[in-house]
Protein backbone atom coordinates (compact mmCIF):
# COMPACT_ATOMS: atom_id res chain seq x y z
CA UNK A 1 0.00 0.00 0.00
CA UNK A 2 1.23 3.44 -0.75
CA UNK A 3 1.37 6.36 1.83
CA UNK A 4 -1.43 7.84 2.26
CA UNK A 5 -2.24 11.77 3.60
CA UNK A 6 -2.09 11.57 7.57
CA UNK A 7 -5.43 11.25 9.33
CA UNK A 8 -6.76 13.90 10.56
CA UNK A 9 -6.97 14.08 14.37
CA UNK A 10 -10.93 13.72 15.17
CA UNK A 11 -10.66 10.39 12.68
CA UNK A 12 -7.48 9.25 14.36
CA UNK A 13 -9.24 9.47 17.47
CA UNK A 14 -12.34 7.48 16.40
CA UNK A 15 -10.19 5.01 15.63
CA UNK A 16 -7.84 4.66 18.19
CA UNK A 17 -11.13 4.51 20.89
CA UNK A 18 -12.25 1.78 18.39
CA UNK A 19 -9.01 -0.32 18.67
CA UNK A 20 -10.37 -0.92 22.41
CA UNK A 21 -13.26 -2.77 20.74
CA UNK A 22 -16.65 -1.89 19.50
CA UNK A 23 -18.39 0.55 20.70
CA UNK A 24 -21.53 2.67 19.81
CA UNK A 25 -21.90 6.18 18.84
CA UNK A 26 -21.96 8.03 22.20
CA UNK A 27 -19.57 5.16 23.61
CA UNK A 28 -16.93 6.44 20.77
CA UNK A 29 -17.79 10.33 21.89
CA UNK A 30 -17.01 9.70 25.69
CA UNK A 31 -13.89 7.62 24.65
CA UNK A 32 -12.57 10.49 22.33
CA UNK A 33 -13.17 13.07 25.01
CA UNK A 34 -11.23 11.14 27.55
CA UNK A 35 -8.10 9.99 25.12
CA UNK A 36 -8.08 13.64 24.50
CA UNK A 37 -8.20 14.59 27.79
CA UNK A 38 -10.87 16.92 27.17
CA UNK A 39 -10.01 18.36 24.30
CA UNK A 40 -11.42 17.04 21.23
CA UNK A 41 -15.06 16.84 21.77
CA UNK A 42 -16.92 15.43 19.00
CA UNK A 43 -20.79 16.15 18.36
CA UNK A 44 -22.98 13.61 16.50
CA UNK A 45 -22.73 15.52 13.07
CA UNK A 46 -18.68 15.42 13.22
CA UNK A 47 -18.81 11.74 14.38
CA UNK A 48 -21.44 10.14 11.97
CA UNK A 49 -19.92 11.93 8.88
CA UNK A 50 -16.84 10.52 10.09
CA UNK A 51 -18.20 6.86 10.35
CA UNK A 52 -19.62 7.07 7.59
CA UNK A 53 -16.65 8.18 5.64
CA UNK A 54 -14.24 5.39 7.06
CA UNK A 55 -17.40 3.20 6.76
CA UNK A 56 -17.53 3.75 2.76
CA UNK A 57 -13.28 3.54 3.16
CA UNK A 58 -13.28 0.10 4.74
CA UNK A 59 -11.76 1.22 7.48
CA UNK A 60 -14.59 0.65 10.10
CA UNK A 61 -17.41 -1.61 10.26
CA UNK A 62 -21.15 -2.31 11.94
CA UNK A 63 -20.13 -4.76 14.54
CA UNK A 64 -23.79 -5.40 15.34
CA UNK A 65 -26.92 -3.64 16.51
CA UNK A 66 -29.09 -3.71 19.89
CA UNK A 67 -32.48 -1.73 20.68
CA UNK A 68 -31.76 -0.38 24.10
CA UNK A 69 -34.96 1.96 25.53
CA UNK A 70 -36.52 1.31 22.14
CA UNK A 71 -33.61 3.33 20.55
CA UNK A 72 -31.44 1.89 18.09
CA UNK A 73 -28.02 1.57 19.32
CA UNK A 74 -25.43 0.20 16.54
CA UNK A 75 -21.67 -0.99 17.61
CA UNK A 76 -18.50 -0.46 14.97
CA UNK A 77 -15.43 -1.75 14.92
CA UNK A 78 -11.95 -1.68 13.38
CA UNK A 79 -11.83 -3.67 10.06
CA UNK A 80 -8.18 -5.14 9.28
CA UNK A 81 -7.54 -2.13 7.28
CA UNK A 82 -8.53 0.33 9.82
CA UNK A 83 -6.12 -1.31 12.51
CA UNK A 84 -2.95 -1.24 9.50
CA UNK A 85 -4.46 2.26 8.97
CA UNK A 86 -4.24 3.31 12.57
CA UNK A 87 -0.58 1.43 12.87
CA UNK A 88 0.33 3.51 10.08
CA UNK A 89 -0.68 6.15 11.72
CA UNK A 90 0.70 5.94 14.78
CA UNK A 91 4.17 4.95 13.41
CA UNK A 92 4.37 7.92 11.55
CA UNK A 93 3.01 10.36 14.53
CA UNK A 94 5.60 8.31 16.80
CA UNK A 95 8.61 9.15 14.32
CA UNK A 96 7.81 12.54 13.97
CA UNK A 97 7.65 12.95 17.60
CA UNK A 98 10.79 10.76 18.08
CA UNK A 99 13.14 13.58 16.05
CA UNK A 100 11.41 16.38 17.62
CA UNK A 101 12.18 14.80 20.95
CA UNK A 102 16.01 14.73 19.95
CA UNK A 103 16.06 17.92 18.44
CA UNK A 104 14.81 19.43 21.28
CA UNK A 105 17.45 17.68 23.51
CA UNK A 106 20.38 19.06 21.47
CA UNK A 107 18.58 22.49 21.36
CA UNK A 108 18.43 21.83 25.21
CA UNK A 109 22.11 21.34 25.90
CA UNK A 110 22.73 24.02 23.07
CA UNK A 111 21.23 26.70 25.01
CA UNK A 112 22.04 25.37 28.39
CA UNK A 113 21.00 28.16 30.47
CA UNK A 114 20.29 30.89 28.02
CA UNK A 115 17.17 32.66 27.37
CA UNK A 116 15.92 35.28 24.69
CA UNK B 1 -42.75 15.46 26.92
CA UNK B 2 -39.64 17.63 26.60
CA UNK B 3 -37.62 15.04 25.21
CA UNK B 4 -40.36 14.93 22.28
CA UNK B 5 -39.95 18.57 21.66
CA UNK B 6 -36.30 18.24 21.52
CA UNK B 7 -36.17 15.34 19.30
CA UNK B 8 -38.37 16.93 17.47
CA UNK B 9 -36.30 19.85 16.30
CA UNK B 10 -32.86 17.51 16.36
CA UNK B 11 -35.01 15.17 13.26
CA UNK B 12 -36.01 18.87 11.55
CA UNK B 13 -32.14 19.14 11.52
CA UNK B 14 -31.62 16.27 10.09
CA UNK B 15 -33.28 17.88 7.04
CA UNK B 16 -29.07 19.23 6.23
CA UNK B 17 -28.70 15.52 5.62
CA UNK B 18 -29.40 13.55 2.01
CA UNK B 19 -32.12 11.10 2.52
CA UNK B 20 -30.12 8.37 2.03
CA UNK B 21 -27.63 9.56 5.19
CA UNK B 22 -30.75 9.98 7.39
CA UNK B 23 -32.03 6.39 6.38
CA UNK B 24 -29.04 4.72 7.32
CA UNK B 25 -27.91 7.08 10.58
CA UNK B 26 -31.11 8.85 11.34
CA UNK B 27 -32.31 7.32 14.05
CA UNK B 28 -28.81 6.41 15.79
CA UNK B 29 -27.65 9.84 15.54
CA UNK B 30 -31.37 11.10 16.97
CA UNK B 31 -30.30 8.74 19.85
CA UNK B 32 -26.64 9.86 20.62
CA UNK B 33 -28.04 13.54 20.21
CA UNK B 34 -30.66 13.01 23.04
CA UNK B 35 -28.61 10.82 25.23
CA UNK B 36 -25.96 14.03 25.27
CA UNK B 37 -28.49 15.90 26.06
CA UNK B 38 -28.79 17.95 29.35
CA UNK B 39 -32.17 16.83 31.91
CA UNK B 40 -34.90 19.62 30.59
CA UNK B 41 -33.33 20.78 27.53
CA UNK B 42 -36.18 21.48 24.89
CA UNK B 43 -33.64 22.74 22.36
CA UNK B 44 -30.85 22.11 20.50
CA UNK B 45 -27.40 23.95 21.10
CA UNK B 46 -26.28 26.36 18.95
CA UNK B 47 -22.61 24.11 18.46
CA UNK B 48 -25.03 21.33 18.02
CA UNK B 49 -26.90 22.94 15.46
CA UNK B 50 -23.97 23.90 13.42
CA UNK B 51 -22.30 21.05 14.05
CA UNK B 52 -25.34 18.86 12.21
CA UNK B 53 -25.62 21.82 9.56
CA UNK B 54 -21.96 21.16 8.75
CA UNK B 55 -21.85 17.79 9.05
CA UNK B 56 -24.60 17.70 6.48
CA UNK B 57 -23.18 19.77 4.07
CA UNK B 58 -19.64 17.65 4.44
CA UNK B 59 -21.63 14.39 3.20
CA UNK B 60 -23.74 16.38 0.54
CA UNK B 61 -20.07 17.77 -0.95
CA UNK B 62 -17.94 14.31 -0.19
CA UNK B 63 -19.19 13.17 -3.96
CA UNK B 64 -17.61 16.62 -5.48
CA UNK B 65 -14.39 16.10 -3.02
CA UNK B 66 -13.98 12.52 -3.98
CA UNK B 67 -15.49 12.42 -7.49
CA UNK B 68 -17.57 9.87 -6.08
CA UNK B 69 -20.83 10.84 -7.44
CA UNK B 70 -23.87 8.42 -6.28
CA UNK B 71 -24.50 6.69 -9.82
CA UNK B 72 -27.46 8.72 -10.50
CA UNK B 73 -26.08 12.06 -10.50
CA UNK B 74 -23.42 10.92 -12.79
CA UNK B 75 -26.10 9.38 -15.21
CA UNK B 76 -28.15 12.77 -14.60
CA UNK B 77 -24.95 14.80 -15.99
CA UNK B 78 -24.36 12.66 -18.33
CA UNK B 79 -28.05 12.70 -20.12
CA UNK B 80 -27.75 16.59 -19.66
CA UNK B 81 -24.55 16.48 -21.66
CA UNK B 82 -26.78 15.26 -24.51
CA UNK B 83 -30.08 16.14 -24.00
CA UNK B 84 -29.69 19.80 -23.50
CA UNK B 85 -27.36 20.28 -26.30
CA UNK B 86 -29.73 18.77 -28.62
CA UNK B 87 -33.29 20.59 -27.26
CA UNK B 88 -30.75 23.56 -28.19
CA UNK B 89 -29.61 22.71 -31.44
CA UNK B 90 -33.72 22.24 -32.38
CA UNK B 91 -34.36 25.56 -30.69
CA UNK B 92 -31.45 27.01 -33.18
CA UNK B 93 -32.72 25.12 -36.18
CA UNK B 94 -36.34 25.76 -36.47
CA UNK B 95 -35.73 29.91 -35.20
CA UNK B 96 -33.18 30.25 -38.25
CA UNK B 97 -35.07 28.42 -40.96
CA UNK B 98 -38.43 30.31 -39.75
CA UNK B 99 -36.62 33.56 -39.30
CA UNK B 100 -35.08 32.90 -42.59
CA UNK B 101 -38.30 32.46 -44.47
CA UNK B 102 -40.17 35.11 -42.42
CA UNK B 103 -37.87 37.41 -43.88
CA UNK B 104 -37.94 35.61 -47.51
CA UNK B 105 -41.35 35.92 -47.14
CA UNK B 106 -41.73 39.30 -46.27
CA UNK B 107 -39.77 40.51 -49.24
CA UNK B 108 -36.47 41.49 -47.52
CA UNK B 109 -34.18 41.89 -50.02
CA UNK B 110 -30.83 39.83 -49.20
CA UNK B 111 -27.91 41.36 -48.15
CA UNK B 112 -24.57 40.34 -47.04
CA UNK B 113 -24.70 41.49 -43.78
CA UNK B 114 -27.67 38.99 -43.16
CA UNK B 115 -25.38 36.27 -44.22
CA UNK B 116 -22.87 37.36 -41.95
CA UNK B 117 -25.93 36.93 -39.49
CA UNK B 118 -26.59 33.46 -40.50
CA UNK B 119 -22.67 32.72 -40.00
CA UNK B 120 -23.51 33.53 -36.03
CA UNK B 121 -25.59 30.25 -35.26
CA UNK B 122 -23.93 28.21 -36.80
CA UNK B 123 -20.70 29.03 -35.34
CA UNK B 124 -22.91 28.20 -32.13
CA UNK B 125 -24.09 24.98 -33.18
CA UNK B 126 -20.68 23.86 -34.06
CA UNK B 127 -19.96 25.06 -30.78
CA UNK B 128 -22.34 23.07 -29.41
CA UNK B 129 -21.56 19.94 -31.55
CA UNK B 130 -17.96 19.35 -31.33
CA UNK B 131 -17.68 18.77 -27.39
CA UNK B 132 -20.54 16.39 -27.68
CA UNK B 133 -17.98 14.01 -30.61
CA UNK B 134 -14.88 15.18 -28.77
CA UNK B 135 -16.31 13.55 -25.29
CA UNK B 136 -18.17 10.72 -27.41
CA UNK B 137 -14.78 10.09 -28.23
CA UNK B 138 -13.42 9.85 -24.89
CA UNK B 139 -11.61 13.30 -25.11
CA UNK B 140 -13.34 14.75 -22.10
CA UNK B 141 -10.40 17.43 -21.31
CA UNK B 142 -10.82 19.33 -25.40
CA UNK B 143 -14.73 18.53 -25.20
CA UNK B 144 -14.71 20.90 -21.79
CA UNK B 145 -12.28 23.33 -23.24
CA UNK B 146 -14.57 23.97 -26.76
CA UNK B 147 -17.72 24.15 -24.51
CA UNK B 148 -16.05 26.54 -22.25
CA UNK B 149 -15.98 28.97 -25.21
CA UNK B 150 -20.00 29.58 -25.67
CA UNK B 151 -20.07 29.37 -22.23
CA UNK B 152 -17.81 32.30 -21.30
CA UNK B 153 -19.60 33.84 -24.26
CA UNK B 154 -22.59 34.17 -22.49
CA UNK B 155 -21.72 34.70 -18.97
CA UNK B 156 -19.97 37.94 -20.67
CA UNK B 157 -23.22 38.77 -22.12
CA UNK B 158 -25.45 37.98 -18.30
CA UNK B 159 -22.82 40.04 -16.92
CA UNK B 160 -22.71 43.05 -19.33
CA UNK B 161 -25.00 46.19 -17.98
CA UNK B 162 -28.19 45.26 -19.41
CA UNK B 163 -28.61 48.43 -21.71
CA UNK B 164 -30.72 47.75 -24.12
CA UNK B 165 -31.24 43.94 -22.84
CA UNK B 166 -34.11 44.48 -20.76
CA UNK B 167 -34.62 40.54 -20.52
CA UNK B 168 -31.31 39.52 -19.49
CA UNK B 169 -31.04 37.40 -22.11
CA UNK B 170 -27.78 35.27 -21.75
CA UNK B 171 -28.27 34.37 -18.16
CA UNK B 172 -29.97 31.26 -19.04
CA UNK B 173 -27.86 30.48 -22.18
CA UNK B 174 -25.10 31.16 -19.77
CA UNK B 175 -26.31 28.74 -16.89
CA UNK B 176 -26.99 26.13 -19.19
CA UNK B 177 -23.54 26.59 -21.06
CA UNK B 178 -21.80 26.50 -18.18
CA UNK B 179 -23.63 23.38 -16.35
CA UNK B 180 -22.31 21.55 -19.85
CA UNK B 181 -19.42 22.14 -19.24
CA UNK B 182 -19.39 20.74 -15.61
CA UNK B 183 -21.17 17.37 -17.28
CA UNK B 184 -19.05 17.07 -19.97
CA UNK B 185 -16.02 18.03 -17.82
CA UNK B 186 -16.93 15.54 -14.74
CA UNK B 187 -19.57 13.02 -15.68
CA UNK B 188 -18.94 9.88 -17.87
CA UNK B 189 -20.24 11.85 -20.73
CA UNK B 190 -22.42 11.73 -23.52
CA UNK B 191 -21.49 8.40 -24.86
CA UNK B 192 -23.32 6.95 -21.05
CA UNK B 193 -25.81 9.48 -21.72
CA UNK B 194 -27.42 7.76 -24.98
CA UNK B 195 -27.03 4.33 -22.97
CA UNK B 196 -29.24 5.65 -20.20
CA UNK B 197 -31.62 7.76 -22.21
CA UNK B 198 -34.45 5.33 -24.42
CA UNK B 199 -36.05 5.80 -27.53
CA UNK B 200 -38.93 7.40 -26.09
CA UNK B 201 -36.62 9.83 -24.01
CA UNK B 202 -35.20 11.14 -26.97
CA UNK B 203 -38.87 11.74 -28.26
CA UNK B 204 -40.02 13.79 -24.79
CA UNK B 205 -36.65 15.54 -25.97
CA UNK B 206 -37.31 16.53 -29.64
CA UNK B 207 -40.82 17.39 -28.64
CA UNK B 208 -39.14 19.40 -26.02
CA UNK B 209 -37.30 21.33 -28.42
CA UNK B 210 -39.73 21.68 -31.13
CA UNK B 211 -42.59 23.10 -28.90
CA UNK B 212 -39.94 25.62 -27.10
CA UNK B 213 -39.32 27.11 -30.59
CA UNK B 214 -42.75 27.97 -30.89
CA UNK B 215 -42.70 31.43 -28.34
CA UNK B 216 -39.54 32.40 -30.43
CA UNK B 217 -40.67 31.99 -34.14
CA UNK B 218 -41.31 35.30 -35.72
CA UNK B 219 -44.57 36.18 -36.65
CA UNK B 220 -45.72 34.40 -33.24
CA UNK B 221 -44.15 36.90 -31.05
CA UNK B 222 -47.11 39.94 -31.27
CA UNK B 223 -48.48 36.72 -28.48
CA UNK B 224 -50.03 38.36 -25.25
CA UNK B 225 -47.71 39.73 -22.77
CA UNK B 226 -47.05 36.51 -20.90
CA UNK B 227 -48.30 34.11 -23.02
CA UNK B 228 -45.30 33.27 -24.70
CA UNK B 229 -44.05 32.38 -20.60
CA UNK B 230 -47.27 30.17 -20.66
CA UNK B 231 -46.58 28.24 -23.19
CA UNK B 232 -42.78 27.66 -21.86
CA UNK B 233 -44.06 26.93 -18.39
CA UNK B 234 -46.45 24.17 -20.47
CA UNK B 235 -43.39 22.59 -22.17
CA UNK B 236 -41.25 23.06 -18.98
CA UNK B 237 -43.77 20.62 -17.34
CA UNK B 238 -44.81 18.31 -19.67
CA UNK B 239 -40.75 17.78 -20.32
CA UNK B 240 -40.08 17.42 -16.89
CA UNK B 241 -43.25 14.90 -16.61
CA UNK B 242 -41.60 12.74 -19.68
CA UNK B 243 -38.57 12.44 -18.54
CA UNK B 244 -40.31 11.00 -15.24
CA UNK B 245 -41.98 8.43 -17.47
CA UNK B 246 -38.91 7.72 -19.64
CA UNK B 247 -35.72 7.23 -17.49
CA UNK B 248 -34.95 5.96 -13.62
CA UNK B 249 -36.76 8.19 -11.47
CA UNK B 250 -34.01 9.09 -9.79
CA UNK B 251 -31.72 10.36 -12.87
CA UNK B 252 -34.90 11.87 -13.74
CA UNK B 253 -35.02 13.76 -10.85
CA UNK B 254 -31.44 14.69 -10.53
CA UNK B 255 -31.82 15.92 -14.10
CA UNK B 256 -34.45 18.18 -13.38
CA UNK B 257 -32.69 19.67 -10.74
CA UNK B 258 -30.02 20.62 -12.56
CA UNK B 259 -32.21 22.22 -15.35
CA UNK B 260 -34.58 23.77 -13.07
CA UNK B 261 -32.51 27.28 -12.69
CA UNK B 262 -31.97 27.46 -15.90
CA UNK B 263 -35.53 26.55 -17.47
CA UNK B 264 -37.19 29.26 -14.81
CA UNK B 265 -34.68 31.99 -16.41
CA UNK B 266 -35.61 31.20 -19.76
CA UNK B 267 -39.36 32.09 -18.70
CA UNK B 268 -38.48 35.14 -16.96
CA UNK B 269 -36.59 36.06 -20.01
CA UNK B 270 -39.48 35.00 -22.51
CA UNK B 271 -42.15 36.77 -20.16
CA UNK B 272 -40.08 40.04 -20.21
CA UNK B 273 -39.47 40.03 -23.22
CA UNK B 274 -42.36 41.68 -24.19
CA UNK B 275 -41.93 44.65 -22.21
CA UNK B 276 -39.55 47.31 -23.64
CA UNK B 277 -38.27 48.55 -19.99
CA UNK B 278 -36.51 46.83 -16.89
CA UNK B 279 -38.85 44.51 -15.41
CA UNK B 280 -37.75 43.48 -11.32
CA UNK B 281 -38.32 39.98 -12.38
CA UNK B 282 -35.81 40.43 -14.30
CA UNK B 283 -33.22 41.54 -11.81
CA UNK B 284 -34.54 39.79 -9.03
CA UNK B 285 -34.01 36.45 -10.72
CA UNK B 286 -30.42 37.61 -11.58
CA UNK B 287 -29.90 38.04 -8.37
CA UNK B 288 -31.44 35.22 -6.38
CA UNK B 289 -31.22 32.50 -9.31
CA UNK B 290 -28.58 32.72 -11.83
CA UNK B 291 -25.65 34.20 -9.42
CA UNK B 292 -26.54 31.61 -6.45
CA UNK B 293 -26.84 28.76 -9.35
CA UNK B 294 -23.84 29.94 -11.02
CA UNK B 295 -21.70 29.76 -8.69
CA UNK B 296 -23.27 26.31 -7.33
CA UNK B 297 -21.95 25.18 -11.25
CA UNK B 298 -18.86 26.61 -11.36
CA UNK B 299 -18.27 25.56 -7.67
CA UNK B 300 -19.44 21.76 -8.54
CA UNK B 301 -17.18 21.90 -11.57
CA UNK B 302 -13.67 22.76 -9.71
CA UNK B 303 -14.11 20.25 -6.91
CA UNK B 304 -15.33 17.52 -9.31
CA UNK B 305 -12.52 18.42 -10.94
CA UNK B 306 -10.31 17.76 -8.39
CA UNK B 307 -12.03 15.02 -7.03
CA UNK B 308 -12.08 13.25 -10.64
CA UNK B 309 -8.29 13.85 -10.85
CA UNK B 310 -7.30 12.94 -7.51
CA UNK B 311 -9.41 9.67 -8.05
CA UNK B 312 -7.56 8.85 -11.43
CA UNK B 313 -3.83 10.12 -10.40
CA UNK B 314 -2.60 7.10 -8.29
CA UNK B 315 -1.40 8.23 -4.39
CA UNK B 316 1.88 9.83 -4.09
Amino acid sequence: MSRQQPLQEPTFLILTALAAGPQHGYGIMTDVAQISSERVRLRAGTLYAALDRLSGDGLVDVDREEIVDGRLRRYYRLTPAGSGRLAEEAQRLRSNASVAASRLRKLGTGLAGGTA
Amino acid sequence: MHTSALERRYRRLLAWYPAAHRLAYGDEMIGVLLTSARDGQRRPSLPDALDLALGGLRIRLRPFLTGRFGPSFADALAVFSLAVPAIWLIVLGVLETTTAYHAVSHGETVRPSMYLLLAVPVLLAILTIVPIVLAWRGKRVAAAVVAFIPAALYTALAFAPPTNNPAAFGSFDSLLAVLQVVALAISPGPRRGAQVMTARTWAVVGATGLAMSVPLVPGLVRLPVGTGAAIFAGVAVAAAAGLMVTLPAAVAARLIGLAAAPAYLAGVSIATAYFEVRNPLVSLSYAIVYLPALAIAVLTGVLGWLGTRRKLTPAP
